[in-house]
């Protein structure tokens, strides 16, 4: 049984259908890229999964229980977390401040104060600036903490809407040595990204999103090769 | 590995820091014996704490409320009922409704008074609040504004308990510079106990960003209803000591104007922090009594210019200029605490 599995989704939003009927599947441990071009529906799907956008039709399910048209409060409780697009830290709030708040699903205190220290050892960033409104830091340094937020309701599942976005490609090899180093400790990933080679490169199975959903789906696992080969099929799809 | 700073010493830098300064003025103002100086100060520390309870839902949630008055207004009629002497009550009240006749038959001390004032308060601002909450922006602004029309309309039409027109007259007056600073100390050490903590974080989250904050579990409702009962208290407490403070009061002290009064106060200090909420009242108030003595015998070389309204007039343009130049108010919606931090580099920061 998979740990996620999407199958035949769609979300409209009015009468503009976004994603027409979606399949996808992430297995516990597994760290799959869900890449395709700016408004294919990349990040529909993710709001679908999260619970803040319900779709019309489909089934979503999650350790084998039917997600779909739960609360996002109640989806996050079950251990999906999502780093969403365009990082949204709270940027009048310290970096502290921020991680604790990212445990709010969690009853208890002491094991929030426990994880919020783990990840400023993680991200030995957010440590040196714990005190520091999480305004001040740098774009690469905002993702690591929107990432360690979400990290901070020890999710099962983290989904991730465009990480790279915005950040400079040293800053991007960064954070995908993060999720590398994520995956290694056992965490399953749903990334969605536009910056396809690097994230077929990274995850270990892909699938490439088109307009409204229709998908083509491989291993990737580190295959030079094809993610090069993908990358310019992707990128000729985008030309035409 | 550096460790967040904790909890506690955040709390205590940003309370001490704004109670402190406020302590010695108060001592000073308190030694010169002026009997008209150290009223309107009392005043200013009255107002202190409703502007305060209103920072506390609106600055930490981002939500504007008209309503904090109403609230304030509730509990100086309520405590004004229930600490009026006992046998002054029938002649006041010859026309109390059977079913409230009990409270005719009893009186309590005024701090006690203020107390059960506060409570009632809270409970009526939680069921108000419940509906409240769902609103944002514009819908919100305009529900506040009805509550506080609505207790209005009561407060003036119920004469038999409010005594409408007639205002309310026999009520204890106890309320003296030293209670107004205690309050103010209390309030303060409140409101920043509340935004230093969890509770607190999180309505400042769905401030920052609403979507964020849901997505990370915070239901923007519970929270904003925690802030909403927090502030609608606190502004019971000031509307009870200011009732306690003048003694005779009608529901045209608690009006519109002052409800105005009390945003432009947090406004000029800073919509979103502690410290823009005690600086806006401390510079507002200032600020009056200068143009008051150059209303009423000139300050040094300037003479007195002899024009009813001057204060008003110059206090609405300092607003607007406010508003224009710097809307973020005088500290830019940050607390007093980052700026010991950069001059000094050891207060922590407190989020704004
Ligand atoms: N809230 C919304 N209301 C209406 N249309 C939307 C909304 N969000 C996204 N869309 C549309 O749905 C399509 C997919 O958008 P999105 O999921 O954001 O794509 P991606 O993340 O892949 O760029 C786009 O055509 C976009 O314009
Ligand atoms: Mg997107």
């Amino acid at each position: 049984m998979s740990l996620l599995e999407l199958s035949g989704v769609r979300i409209c939003y009015g009468n503009a259908v976004a994603v027409k009927a979606l399949d996808l599947h992430v297995d516990e441990g597994e760290f799959v890229a869900l890449i395709g071009h700016n408004g294919v529906g990349k990040s529909s799907t993710v709001k679908a999964i999260a619970g803040v956008v319900k779709p019309t039709s489909g089934s979503i399910k999650f350790e084998g229980n039917d997600i779909l048209g739960q609360q996002a409060g109640a989806i996050l409780r079950r251990g999906i977390a999502v780093v969403p697009e365009g990082r949204r830290i709270f940027t009048r709030l310290t970096v502290g401040e921020n991680l604790t708040v990212g445990g709010t699903v969690r009853s208890d205190r002491g094991e929030v104060k426990k994880s919020s220290a783990e990840m400023m050892e993680r991200f030995p960033v957010l440590g040196k600036y714990a005190d520091r409104m999480a305004g001040l830091l740098s774009g690469g340094e905002q993702q690591q903490l929107a990432i360690a937020r979400a990290l901070m309701s020890k999710p099962r599942l983290l989904l991730l809407d465009e990480p790279s976005l915005g950040l400079a490609p040293q800053i991007v090899e960064q954070v995908f040595d993060l999720l590398e180093e994520l995956r290694k400790q056992g965490s399953s990933i749903l990334l969605v990204e536009q910056n396809a080679a690097q994230a077929i490169r990274a995850a270990d199975r892909y699938y490439l999103m088109r307009t409204g959903g229709v998908i083509e789906s491989e291993a990737a696992g580190g295959d030079q090769a094809k993610a090069d080969q993908v990358e310019s099929a992707y990128l000729h799809f985008g030309k035409a | 590995m550096k460790s967040s700073v904790s909890t506690w010493s955040r709390w205590a830098w940003l309370a001490g820091l704004l109670a402190v300064p406020i302590i010695i003025v108060t001592f000073l103002i308190s030694l010169t014996n002026d009997v008209s100086l150290i009223q309107r100060c009392t005043t200013a520390l009255i107002l202190m704490v409703m502007v305060i309870g209103l920072h506390v839902f609106s600055g930490n949630s981002g939500v504007v409320s008209f309503g904090s008055v109403a609230f304030a207004m509730i509990a100086a009629f309520t405590s004004a009922l229930i600490t009026i002497p006992a046998d002054k009550k029938p002649s006041l009240f010859p026309d109390m409704p059977d079913f409230l006749n009990w409270l005719l038959s009893f009186t309590v001390p005024v701090p006690v008074g203020i107390l059960i004032s506060v409570a009632f308060t809270a409970v009526i601002a939680l069921l108000v609040g419940v509906p409240l909450v769902r609103l944002s922006g514009l819908a919100a602004g305009i529900g506040t504004l009805a509550f506080l029309v609505v207790v209005q309309v009561v407060v003036t039409k119920w004469k038999a308990v409010t005594r409408g027109e007639s205002t309310m007259v026999g009520v204890p007056k106890e309320t003296t510079l030293w209670w107004a600073l205690g309050a103010v100390v209390l309030v303060i050490a409140i409101a920043a106990l509340y935004q230093v903590t969890r509770r607190g974080r999180r309505l400042i989250a769905t401030r920052e960003d609403d979507k964020a904050a849901m997505s990370i579990g915070i239901s923007i409702p519970i929270e904003r209803l925690w802030g909403w009962v927090a502030s609608c208290s606190i502004a019971a407490f000031g509307g009870a000591l200011y009732g306690h403070y003048i003694a005779t009061f009608s529901a045209q002290t608690f009006s519109i104007a002052l409800t105005f009064f009390i945003i432009a106060m947090l406004v000029i200090g800073g919509l979103g922090s502690l410290t823009g909420a005690v600086v806006g009242v401390i510079v507002v108030q200032v600020l009056a009594e200068v143009l008051r003595t150059v209303e009423t015998q000139g300050i040094g070389p300037i003479p007195q210019i002899d024009a009813p309204g001057l204060t008003e007039m110059v206090l609405a343009l300092i607003l607007l200029l406010v508003l224009i130049a710097r809307p973020a108010g005088i500290t830019g919606g940050r607390e007093i605490t980052s700026w010991v931090r950069r001059r000094k580099g050891n207060a922590p920061q407190v989020a704004s």
